[in-house]
């Protein structure tokens, strides 16, 4: 047997990097698409923001503190994909002086976006957390939510490096410059996300 | 030409992300706990109403409207015989007959509460659990299975495709 811890890292790991349900990697993606590998750091803490964002609804929502509707939040979603695209390759601008790689970045509307729109994932984590959680072990459901973040969070540096890594070899032994990267990353994105916002609008 | 070429491109796009019902997981959930005072194994079965349906409509069981005003006469004789098809346990190597002691709507409406139990059980030193439930309806169906030994022993067990009985000794 298991434990309940290893059981719901497992799970919160499992759910994030599933590729049936695409949507959370979808963000990531389009959150990283304006960085390159020597700025993991930068990455690293826009992660962590999104992370607190969706640990503090996915616990306010699994102690049933916020009841939202899930087809709501299942639009919301991949709004929060396409704000995010749109924002890659608009707000940003290249800097001039050095060439390919850097943008100038007098807004990091970015790590706002990887905060707020984390508290929206957040709920749609719940929801998928929620129908996991047995009856009537109220004292373990901390224990729970901490596994399933905690796998989460592993799930998504997962996701970061990968992402990372294929930029890296898109922009230095492919000499693509990071302008197209980006514009290629974030327009997918966008369409993905677009389409699927309009499949699930709730109203 | 230029729009249509759009339109093509997201009609394309969206017959990947068509087939997305709300619950878009399947999951079930099921505690099997062994109640020393009442030498009884109590289980909770929690499913996702449309995920069984599908699985009985499968079998040429439609129109069940499980846990529902229209629920047909015989839709729980379907479910009783789905589960015990599918879900079986053996307790000291011994496969045991459960009873069904009734279903309820889970709160949200979207699942239903099965409850089983065996009685008469003494002792128990192992327990052997196949849960095949929805395995074969989808390719992601997961059954997480928390099992309440004696003494307090606790643990998960945790089914999928190729991977549907395990046995627990206590």
């Amino acid at each position: 047997m298991k434990s309940g811890f290893q059981t719901y890292l497992e799970l919160g790991f499992q759910h994030i990097t599933d590729l049936d349900g695409y949507d959370h990697i979808l963000f990531i993606v389009a959150l990283c698409a304006i960085y390159t590998l020597k700025e993991w750091r930068k990455v690293a803490v826009l992660v962590t923001a999104f992370t607190i964002g969706h640990s503090v609804t996915l616990a306010l929502a699994a102690l049933e503190i916020i009841p939202i509707p899930a087809a709501t939040i299942e639009f919301l979603i991949p709004v929060t994909i396409v704000i995010t695209a749109v924002y890659n390759v608009t707000i940003h601008k290249m800097d001039g002086s050095t060439s390919n790689d850097t943008f100038n970045r007098r807004l990091n509307m970015n790590y706002i976006f990887a905060l707020v729109f984390g508290l929206i994932h957040g709920l749609g984590f719940s929801n998928f957390l929620r129908s996991m959680l047995m009856p009537g072990q109220e004292d373990e459901l901390v224990m729970q939510l901490l596994a399933f973040n905690i796998g989460v969070e592993l799930g998504q540096l997962t996701i970061v490096a990968f992402i990372l890594f294929i930029a890296y070899i898109v922009m230095n032994p492919l000499r693509v410059k990071q302008r197209e990267w980006n514009l290629f990353v974030s327009g997918a994105a966008a369409g993905i996300a677009l389409i699927m916002a309009l499949e699930r609008i709730p109203f | 030409m230029y729009i249509s070429n759009i339109i093509l491109f997201l009609f394309s796009l969206s017959a990947f992300t068509a087939n997305e019902d709300i619950h878009k997981y399947h999951l079930s959930k099921t505690l099997v706990e062994y109640n020393e005072q009442e030498q009884a194994i109590q289980v909770s079965m929690h499913l996702f109403i449309d995920d069984l349906e599908e699985a009985l409509r499968q079998q040429g069981n439609d129109k069940l409207f499980i846990c529902t005003k229209k629920e047909a006469a015989d839709a729980e004789v379907h479910m009783k015989k789905y589960i015990s098809e599918n879900f079986q346990l053996a307790v000291n190597g011994t496969p045991m007959k459960y009873q069904f002691l009734g279903k309820e709507a889970a709160e949200d409406l979207m699942g239903v509460w099965c409850y089983l139990e065996i009685t008469d059980l003494s002792s128990i030193s192992s327990l052997r659990v196949t849960n095949k439930l929805l395995l074969e309806i989808f390719e992601d169906q997961k059954n997480i299975t928390q099992i309440v030994g004696p003494n307090k022993r606790e643990g998960y067990l945790m089914f999928q495709k190729g991977q549907y009985t395990d046995e627990v000794q206590f």
